[in-house]
């Protein structure tokens, strides 16, 4: 493990889980950066900025995930995905009038 | 997959061309097979749609799954349809969409929804379960496939 590596312990609190969008949003925002991201979920490591990895860590609510960020800007990515892993969005609301249709991931 | 997709409401041949297609033909399909009230139809629709709103189910390689929760089921049920022309769909990665996997679930059982979830996942990542399944033609040859192909992906939790 290099100096860069980080890793942390974060509890599943979205009430739906790692559904699709969760995952999709967290892909996104993990591919911003260009350090490896892995999510860890009973011993099983998948790839972060991997929508179709994401799904099948199956992560239930309530489960606990390690997110591990290892490269040069992991210090920058590290609170942006725990932010976006402790998302409690469930997208029940309609999207604003007018607002634009927001991007496939 | 096999446990929660309807045999009878699978389209081996989508007549849609466009998405908002596709989704009426497979709820119509579900209805057809014995599932949800006339009524229900346009709402379910409507609901599939909107989630789409949000981020296209079209998740690559092919494959979309749209899904809505709907409190007229007990359980979660789907179907497959198929498109050999293929569906333009925002998908993930700019591709046309030739499988679907429609997902109607309860909304109060967020586990069933991940487990289907990942069961398609699963499947779908095998090219050669794709190859055969852009090549089917007929109901029973794609359930025979979703059958056989991988008789253990439907456990719960991961490998």
């Amino acid at each position: 493990m290099s100096s860069s590596t980080i890793r942390t312990a974060v509890e599943i609190r979205n009430p739906r889980g790692l559904h699709l969008r969760f995952a999709a949003d967290f892909a996104a925002k993990a591919r911003a950066f260009a350090c490896r991201v892995y999510v860890e979920k009973d011993g099983q490591r998948v790839d972060g900025k991997s929508l179709w990895d994401l799904i099948l860590l199956g992560a239930a609510p309530g489960c606990e995930v390690t997110i591990e960020v290892d490269g040069a800007d992991a210090m920058s990515a590290l609170p942006v995905l725990i932010e976006q892993i402790n998302s409690i969005e469930v997208y029940d609301t309609e999207p604003e009038p007018g607002s634009a249709v927001p991007p496939p991931v | 997959m096999r446990n929660f997709v309807v045999r009878d409401a699978i389209v081996p041949a989508l007549s849609a061309t466009d998405r908002e297609g596709a989704i009426r033909e497979l709820v119509a399909s579900m209805h057809r097979a014995g599932y949800f009230q006339p009524t229900d139809l346009d709402k379910i629709v409507a609901e599939v749609l909107r989630r789409e709103t949000l981020g296209s189910t079209g998740i690559g390689r092919n494959i979309a799954i749209p899904h809505s929760r709907f409190a007229g089921v007990d359980r979660l049920i789907g179907t497959v349809g198929l498109s050999k022309p293929g569906i333009e769909y925002q998908s993930i990665d700019g591709e046309p969409v030739h499988i679907f996997v429609l997902l109607v679930s309860p909304p109060d059982r967020p586990a069933d929804h991940l487990r289907a979830l990942e069961s398609v996942v699963r499947i779908t990542r095998d090219d050669a379960f794709v190859q055969a399944m852009r090549q089917a033609t007929t109901r029973e040859e794609i359930w025979r496939l979703i059958n056989e192909m991988h008789p253990n992906w439907d456990r719960p939790g991961p490998a």
